[in-house]
């Protein structure tokens, strides 16, 4: 590794108990090893081919499309369908049930008999069914601040303002992009030793990807059909400064907790990219260029950072602030000290606010793609048998004593008082989704899911802390089935990791948008919207270089706006 | 046809919705989806355990001794299997153990096919049927695959380098009847909305059409 050209030991890795407490994890930022970061990179470093195989598409833009990845072994086939919704049936929210765009990620080549399957069951998305030719489900709907203004404009013969594509980001946004054995598709477990589809989500990414295409796609062609010759397409540059936005709640929260291994394995990446660059002895003169490009771009992109969420306005003013005075700060030289990465970092844990300390963190991996990129491999988790078994032969006093020293977070809260147990995770009746309740004015708390580990992890201590001295876990579940979940979780992890977030997650004071900012900066989400404490709009794939010329043209920093022509 | 996904989350449900523990239920759904990979039919046998499960008045397990053979005493599978992986019994290599009535013997078999690693195979016997991971994939035979109750479960362990579960299978089925049993005791799991859980859902009360 070239880190050790350095000849310096690896920096050790943050403490779990400063990483994992879920106000940091809720400031977290998309870094080079994001899983589309991933996706976008082997794309190009294999040079996928990329194709539009049918567009039966009428001029209202209604119909069906399908486009191809090829990889250097496989197919990848997007199956997209469009129909009219009407305005008042145009909904994000999981209850809705239709939409502008259905989709699914096809593994291989379709023939007739598959679309005709498919364009029966996945307008219906949950109501219907796919199977194991299918890797992802998923659907979209048009941006009603932009999808109209912009089929007009262009229809006009004139290009949309920039200002107000950037404003909102993109056409369209998904509103549930199933994958991994979801609805009758194929299990995670059957294609994660396939090369590009090993790290977590790459499906589920590919396809937001190609519908990005198609959404450019469907934007012109209305937009051609309706000018009558007038029409001009939309410029390249403004197309790839589309994203495609996403609206995301309740549903995705309850992931990380019930994922804790997986989990692990991406903070464990993320930490140790950091560790390797704060390891680094100097920093050449190409990284410190690609460094301060990085900088003047990201810093762009939160001056255009919008939100109408009261508290996110503060944070991103707050963060705007930060971001100037580490610009500010970074002039003195910093870089060319000694340990610079380091040096750096510390300051700014001293001088910033957490999101800003998280997004600078980042922004030090981008220019070491050599140190960093590999770690993007380690990022799944698949468990095996002897990984789920509990270990019975543990003795109760000795694991008491291991939680006492390694869960002070779950075991210093006094789950008794009203605020520290005042809300409860459920399903949903209505649609089978994860649901946050509160738990002295909503009934349904008997029904409570198994997801406040602190609590549970305290219950399952003092239980066994009464336990005889030579009592073994195996005798301890024989009277005490209640505590089994907990006795499996907490026995089965390494203490020192990063498998859990370390806050009370039934608290009056969670907010479960930082799980989903948490998990969503991770697929290198980006523009964090929230519109409540519950549910989040992002961006995904702003910037980036559409499928149909990622060949020909890639920034590896596509992430942060290009502001090379706006100096 | 469902996903091995589905199978999973719904069996997990079930057991839970059924009146086990979140731990005992993990269990169960572990052993429904062990089954389905060796071709046994694990959510059968999840479904059948919760219908009869009051019906055999199964007991408790408080100590070693009441999972003997010779203890006059009927014990559900699932509680046999995971007392039996708890307290490490699979380390009794080649000695053939013998269980007092069990009550649902696949599933016992379900949480016993947790121990099929490269060096373990397993062979687990009632009347009627026979389970194997002595050759290369694991085998089994008789007509008695999923009964309600067995006089007695004969297991033997012993070390072996060719046992693993492997299955190239990517999508199963299950008897409609024991899809929708499933279904009924997941539903047991679920809050049904109110008004105010309406108001306090994801998204509610905002315009989210942008």
């Amino acid at each position: 590794m070239r880190l050790l050209e350095t000849e310096k030991k690896l920096m050790p890795l943050r403490d779990p108990n400063v990483v994992m407490s879920l106000n940091r994890l809720g400031s977290f930022h998309q870094c080079r090893i994001s899983f589309m970061r991933q996706l976008l990179r082997r794309i190009k470093d294999e040079r996928w081919g990329f194709s539009c195989e049918l567009w039966e598409i009428s001029k209202k833009g209604y119909g069906k499309a399908v486009y191809r990845f090829e990889t250097p072994n496989r197919s990848y086939s997007l199956i997209a369908f469009s129909r009219y919704l009407p305005d008042n049936k145009r909904s994000d929210r999981v209850i809705a049930d239709a939409w502008d765009l259905t989709f699914c990620l096809f593994d291989g080549i379709p023939d007739g008999k598959d679309i005709k399957r498919l364009e029966k069951n996945v307008p219906l998305q949950e109501s219907g069914r796919v199977s194991e030719k299918e890797l992802v489900l998923g659907r979209a709907n048009r941006s009603v601040r932009l999808w109209k203004y912009v089929v007009k404009e262009l229809s006009s013969g004139r290009q949309p303002s920039v200002e107000k594509l950037d404003s909102v980001g993109y056409l369209m946004r998904t509103t549930a992009v199933y994958g991994s054995g979801k609805f009758g598709a194929l299990d995670y477990s059957n294609i994660n030793s396939r090369q590009g589809m090993a790290s977590p989500f790459q499906a589920e990414l590919l396809s937001v990807y190609m519908i990005r295409q198609m959404t450019v796609d469907l934007v012109n062609h209305i937009a051609k059909h309706q000018g009558r010759g007038k029409a001009v397409g939309l410029d390249e540059s403004l197309s790839r400064s589309l994203g495609i936005g996403n609206s995301t709640g309740l549903g995705m929260a309850p992931f990380l907790v019930n994922h804790p291994d997986l989990l692990n394995k991406w903070i464990l990446a993320r930490e140790t990219a950091i560790a390797r660059v704060r390891s680094v002895f100097y920093a050449t003169s190409a990284t410190k260029n690609d460094f301060l490009k990085v900088i003047e771009r990201c810093g762009f992109d939160i001056q255009v950072w919008t939100s109408d969420d009261p508290e996110q306005k503060r944070n991103i003013s707050t963060l705007n602030e930060d971001y100037k005075k580490f610009s500010n700060w970074l002039n003195n030289k910093i870089l060319d000290q000694e340990c610079p990465w380091d040096k750096l970092i510390v300051w700014v844990e001293k001088n910033l606010s957490i999101d800003c300390q998280e997004l600078i963190l980042s922004l030090i991996l981008e220019p070491h793609s050599y140190l960093v990129d590999d770690l993007g491999l380690e990022m799944s988790f698949q468990s095996s048998l002897d990984e789920i078994k509990i270990d019975g032969s543990l003795n109760c006093q000795s694991l008491a004593r291991k939680i006492a020293l390694n869960y002070q977070w779950a075991l210093s809260v006094d789950y008794s008082k009203k605020e520290e147990h005042s809300k409860f995770w459920y399903i949903s009746e209505e649609k089978l989704e994860p649901r946050l309740g509160e738990r002295f004015s909503e009934e349904g708390a008997e029904l409570e899911q198994p997801l406040a580990i602190g609590k549970d992890i305290k219950a399952f201590y003092e239980a066994l802390i009464r336990m005889s001295v030579r009592s073994s876990l195996a005798e301890f579940l024989l009277s005490n089935s209640n505590h089994r979940h907990t006795a499996r979780r907490v026995g089965e992890g390494n203490y020192n990791e990063y498998r859990e977030i370390q806050d009370n997650l039934i608290s009056e004071r969670m907010r479960p948008i930082d799980l989903l900012r948490c998990k969503l900066s991770f697929f290198g989400a980006t523009r964090f919207d929230p519109r409540s404490d519950r549910w989040l709009r992002i961006c995904m794939y702003r910037n980036a270089s559409l499928p149909s010329e990622i060949n020909q043209r890639y920034d590896d920093y596509w992430i942060y706006s290009d502001t090379t022509n706006l100096n | 046809m469902y996903s091995l996904g589905e199978i999973r989350a719904l069996s997990y449900k079930a057991a839970r919705g059924g009146g086990l523990s979140w731990g005992d239920a993990q269990e169960a759904a572990f052993a429904a989806e062990l089954l389905l990979l060796v071709e046994l039919p694990g959510p059968s046998a999840l479904c059948k355990f919760l219908n009869t499960i009051s019906s055999f008045k199964t007991s408790e397990v408080t100590s070693l001794k009441d999972i003997d053979r010779n203890n006059n005493k009927t014990i559900s599978g699932l509680t046999y299997g995971t007392t039996f992986l708890d307290f490490q019994l699979e380390q009794k290599r080649n000695l053939i153990i013998a269980t007092p009535r069990i009550a649902s013997p696949l599933l016992l078999l379900g949480v016993l096919l947790l121990l099929l690693r490269s060096d373990t195979y397993l062979e687990v016997k009632w009347e009627g049927f026979e389970f194997s991971s002595k050759s290369v994939a694991p085998t089994f035979s008789g007509k008695q695959i999923n009964p309600d109750l067995v006089d007695c479960v004969e297991i033997q362990i012993g070390e072996q380098k060719n046992s693993i579960i492997e299955t190239k299978q990517k999508s199963f089925t299950i008897p409609q009847k024991c899809f929708f049993h499933l279904n009924e005791f997941a539903s047991k799991t679920y809050v049904p909305a109110s008004a105010s859980s309406r108001a306090m859902g994801a998204g509610a009360g905002l315009l989210d059409n942008d």
